[in-house]
């Protein structure tokens, strides 16, 4: 029991040596610029990964039982350091010259990677609570990066508040949880549920411990009604910063609802389904909704990424073998394309915040323009992309379970999302460009190298979705 | 033959000109345009290799290949066509050349990326006519969006925006509500057969109980209906037709209309022929309402193109009459008009382009008397009008005939009455000729310069099919009618089995297939 298995977390340690290592070499070098912290990081991520393909496939229990590394933990750490080369290679042209202490940026980035990396690897509530603390806490100081833009400053205070918070209340139910089965581990709660409780009252505190908890996970997933962060954070946020939230962030958090739920809590699951459907109406309508009319892309991407939440909800609702592997598919088509699209921001910046500014820009940069259209394209669902096999993915399986009339409103949804998707490109192709417009912002052979990756990985999910789809079935044990 | 995969060396030969394209200048606008005519060109001869090795007793598909594709949900990359679908097939390779050349003064901003396009666009097109797998049937219906949403936004005219979304936003909201049709359908035949396919011979095998069918057909029907498109799913119509360069309105008009009901034959009625049946009154009245309709709105059209955009409406009404006729001669004649319409509206399209060239206006009004200007193209104006209006001998009439023929042995009366389009297309017609062409010639105009070669070669293979068409249409129907009966049979045999009865809910019957 005893057992602290070192070799389970060994990707997290080179990670976490190399974030002290960002931090010391900012610290202690009279000449900070020259420093390639990109580099390192992309060194870093890529050590993680062969190592975590050295340890995957197998399962191992470690640190008293409160973790677990399983094949679905080691599916999501590939996703979450790919997020985190991909966000290293668009940051560098695009912070230069506006944060001091780039070690820093890229320490918290590699931080938070590894408090996702726990998250994936907890199996034990106490243990989550820090993963998501150690994701966080490196979220809202990245969030707040540009210390001297307002916008900046006002998502980092908002999204540290609102986390603050929405972490509070995780911990209120994760007490009322241990209050009532008297453990945090995964395997003893169902075990403890089915034994010790019997009267009401036990399981209305229990159920009000999960209900909490489920507050929480869909904060971080910005779900209906708990979204009200969302564009702010995300529109005021740098936009890399924007893009790994979108991405990691969003992929832990679902991983969350994945493992807790369906392992921890499942005897719940069942109960929470009714509510799921609604949640999953609403996020994904409001957000499309919403979304309709923002003028800034970086809003409007929030927004969609709102719906998209909701799209992914309508998997867990589905509750079987493909509507859970969906959202993981899901997840990756979502990743690839949201970071592709604001990387294309971050080679925009000075001009992307706003429709019109992008205007004629598909012209002006070919490359940029063929990106922006693979990614909306892919947003909305349209084959050959990543985002149209997501969909069919999860409606396939919110079919087999029986919801025709979910998968309706989704899909009327998904005609809907067309038009603030396509404007992004009525923009960029069908207007001229302004005299105003500059030069773009900072053009560098590693944001165009995110470009290509997540452009090839779009094309490669909506073409040959076959293997990745396989992976995540096989690894999807989970169910109720 | 076997060996050859023709069919995937045809639908994806114009990705070899997309790759070469990225190869050449930008500033080079004359090779670019030249190596995508070539390899347009290229294409369609390379599709007459079906048309020569086509066996026209053989009623199944042939040139059939099949691939594994996404094994895990057992779609796959099924080609093939049959007699139903050769014609259109081959009028896509034909008319994308043709547009190529019609575009060749008329595309002076972003040449290079405006072929692209076209080039996807044809790979779009070519694949959904002989996609056997309803997956992969799915992708290629809709990856011809993204081409023709920027062929119109981009290169369209001053309303193009509004139309390009307009177009966009209608055909996706008919399309993911088939896809959702899709999927049923496919847990249906897995619950049914106990296999995941989606090979659409399979799915002909498996006939669904009939309060199934009705939603089914809805589905499907409302994504074709759409882009048909039929009375009242028709506004987005003229606004993308107007709004469209020469070529995309020919694309819009010559193919993209009949991949509408090209998918009625095959896949709403197909699929769910008892659905059809029962909704055949419905279809029928739309679609005469189309034709009249059409025709009316046509009339009074100011400008040349809108009113060519409203003859399509009319046009596609009598193919629609034709296909729910539901016998040989109005299918067949369905067929024809389709061939027929590709070929004639997309010919008064590039007309009305050159017009637009030469006068910078559409306006009937602006015209007047240019017969006198530009006796070759009033001649080859004349020609195309008459085909349009369906004057014996030329290839409008064989496909009008026959489908009147076979609306007239169901029911008399939607006959009589959709036959009124033949007179008020010759009043729209004719009457916007004369105007055009005809009367006093005012003194801007005398100078219009005439067709120029390029514009003659153009025109030239379509006036050449027009006569073809008319004359020997036992040539072409020959090819379609093995098919077309076998087709007919087997809806008739579908028809004759007992799905009323059955009484399923199909989301138990999902559930219970899992």
């Amino acid at each position: 029991m005893a057992n602290f298995d070192m070799l389970s977390i060994s990707p997290d340690l080179v990670l976490i040596a190399f974030a002290l290592l960002f931090l010391l070499m900012g610290a202690f070098s009279r000449t900070p610029k020259v420093h390639k912290y990109d580099m390192l990081s992309i060194i870093a991520f890529s050590l993680a990964i062969l190592l975590n393909l050295f340890i995957f496939g197998s399962k191992r229990f470690g640190f008293y039982d409160m973790m677990l590394y399983d094949d679905l933990a080691g599916i999501f750490r590939f996703i979450f350091y790919g997020i985190g080369i991909l966000v290293s290679l668009m940051s560098d042209p695009y912070i230069e010259g506006k944060v001091r202490h780039k070690g820093e940026y890229y320490a918290l980035i590699v931080l938070s990677v590894v408090g996702m990396s726990f998250i994936a690897t907890s199996y034990d509530l106490i243990m989550l609570v820090l993963g998501v603390e150690a994701m966080s806490l490196s979220v809202y100081i990245l969030a707040g990066m540009f210390k001297h833009d307002e916008a900046s400053a006002e998502a980092s205070i908002k999204y540290f508040l609102l986390g603050a918070f929405s972490t509070a209340i995780m911990l209120l139910g994760i007490a009322f949880i241990y209050g009532t089965v008297g453990t945090t581990n995964y395997n003893l709660i169902i075990e403890n549920y089915n034994k010790y409780l019997h009267s009401g009252l036990q399981v209305g505190i229990f159920m009000l411990g999960v209900s909490a908890v489920l507050a929480g996970v869909l904060f971080k997933i910005a779900a209906v009604p708990f979204h009200m962060w969302t564009p702010d954070v995300y529109e005021g946020a740098p936009t890399s910063v924007t893009a790994f939230m979108i991405s990691g962030v969003k992929a832990a958090s679902f991983f969350m609802l994945l493992r807790v739920f369906l392992v921890a809590l499942k005897v719940t699951v069942f109960n929470l389904v009714g509510i799921m459907v609604f949640i999953s109406i609403i996020t994904m309508t409001l957000g499309n909704i919403a979304a309709l009319t923002q003028k800034s892309i970086k809003r409007m991407l929030a927004y969609s990424s709102i719906a998209h939440a909701g799209y992914m909800l309508i998997g867990f609702v589905a509750l079987n073998k493909t509507g859970l592997a969906a959202i993981v598919f899901y997840l990756i088509a979502y990743a690839l394309m949201n970071i592709g699209a604001f990387a294309v921001l971050v080679l925009l910046e000075e001009k992307g915040k706003n429709l019109e500014n992008v205007s004629g820009c598909g012209f002006l940069y070919p490359f940029l323009g063929l990106m922006m259209t693979i990614f909306m394209f892919s947003m909305v669902g349209l084959p050959p992309t990543g985002g149209f096999m997501g969909k069919f993915y999860i409606f396939k399986g919110a079919l087999e379970a029986g919801y025709l009339w979910l998968v309706i409103i989704a899909v009327l949804n998904s005609a809907i999302s067309a038009y603030f998707y396509l404007r992004v490109l009525v923009y960029m192709f069908f207007e001229k460009p302004l005299d105003t417009g500059g030069v773009l912002q900072a053009s560098s052979p590693a944001v165009t190298t995110a470009l290509v990756i997540t452009s090839l990985g779009v094309l490669v999910l909506g073409i040959f979705p076959q293997y990745f789809f396989e992976l995540t079935t096989k690894y999807m044990t989970y169910l109720p | 033959m076997e060996g050859i995969q023709i069919l995937s060396i045809v639908t994806f030969f114009p990705l070899i000109g997309v790759i070469a394209l990225f190869f050449i200048d930008r500033e080079n606008e004359v090779l670019q345009k030249t190596v995508t005519l070539i390899v347009t060109t290229v294409t369609f001869i390379l599709s007459l290799y079906l048309l020569i090795y086509f066996d026209p007793s053989n009623p199944g598909f042939q040139f059939v290949e099949r691939y594994k594709w996404i094994e895990s949900i057992g779609a796959n990359y099924i080609l093939g066509i049959d007699g139903i679908s050769l014609f259109l097939y081959l009028l896509t390779t034909f008319i994308c050349p043709i547009c190529i050349l019609s575009a060749w003064n008329y595309i002076d901003k972003y040449v290079k990326e405006f072929l692209i396009c076209m080039l996807v666009l044809e790979v779009g097109m070519l694949g959904t006519f002989c996609a056997l797998d309803l997956l992969l049937f799915y992708v290629f219906w809709e990856l011809m969006l993204i081409p023709m949403y920027f062929i119109i936004g981009v290169w369209g005219g001053p309303r193009r925006v509004y139309a390009a979304i307009k177009f966009v936003l209608y055909t996706l909201f008919g399309s993911v509500l088939m896809l959702v049709g899709i999927i049923f359908y496919y847990l249906f035949v897995a619950s049914k057969t106990g296999e995941y396919t989606f090979d659409l011979l399979k799915w002909y095998q498996v006939l669904p109980p009939f309060s199934m069918q009705v939603w089914l057909f809805a589905a499907f029907a409302l994504s074709f209906a759409i882009k048909v498109p039929m009375f009242p799913f028709h506004t987005w119509l003229p606004d993308a037709h107007v709004e469209a360069p020469t070529p995309g309105s020919v694309i819009l008009a010559g193919i993209l209309l009949k991949m509408g009901t090209y998918g009625f034959i095959r896949f709403a009625i197909g699929l769910f022929p008892h659905a059809a049946y029962f909704m055949t009154p419905l279809m029928v009245t739309l679609a005469i309402i189309g034709i009249i309709y059409g025709a009316m709105v046509s009339i009074v059209q100011p400008d040349v193109k809108k009113l060519v955009a409203f003859s399509s409406v009319s046009h596609l009404g009598a193919v629609m009459l034709g296909i729910f006729a539901m016998n040989i001669q109005g299918l067949e004649g369905a067929m024809y008009i389709m061939l027929g319409h590709g070929l004639s509206t997309g010919a008064l399209f590039i007309i009305v382009g050159m017009l637009y060239e030469r006068k910078h206006s559409r306006l009937i009004a602006d015209f007047g008397g240019v017969a006198k200007a530009m006796p070759i193209m009033a001649a080859f104006f004349s020609v195309t009008v008459l085909s349009s209006v369906g004057l014996p001998g030329l290839n409008g009439f064989v496909g009008e005939f026959l489908v009147f023929l076979g609306a007239f042995k169901v029911k008399p009366l939607w006959t009589i009455l959709s036959a009124t389009c033949v007179i008020l297309a010759a009043v729209y017609l004719l009457w916007m000729y004369k105007r055009v062409m005809f009367g006093p010639i005012r003194e801007e105009n005398k100078y219009l310069p005439d067709m120029d070669l390029r514009e003659v070669l153009l025109m030239t293979p379509i006036v050449i099919l027009y006569v073809v068409m008319g004359i020997c249409p036992n040539y072409f129907l020959g090819k379609m009618h093995t098919s077309i009966n076998a087709f007919l049979q087997g809806y008739e045999k579908r028809i004759a089995m007992n799905v009323y009865e059955e009484k399923v809910q199909p989301l138990a019957l999902i559930r219970g297939g899992k």
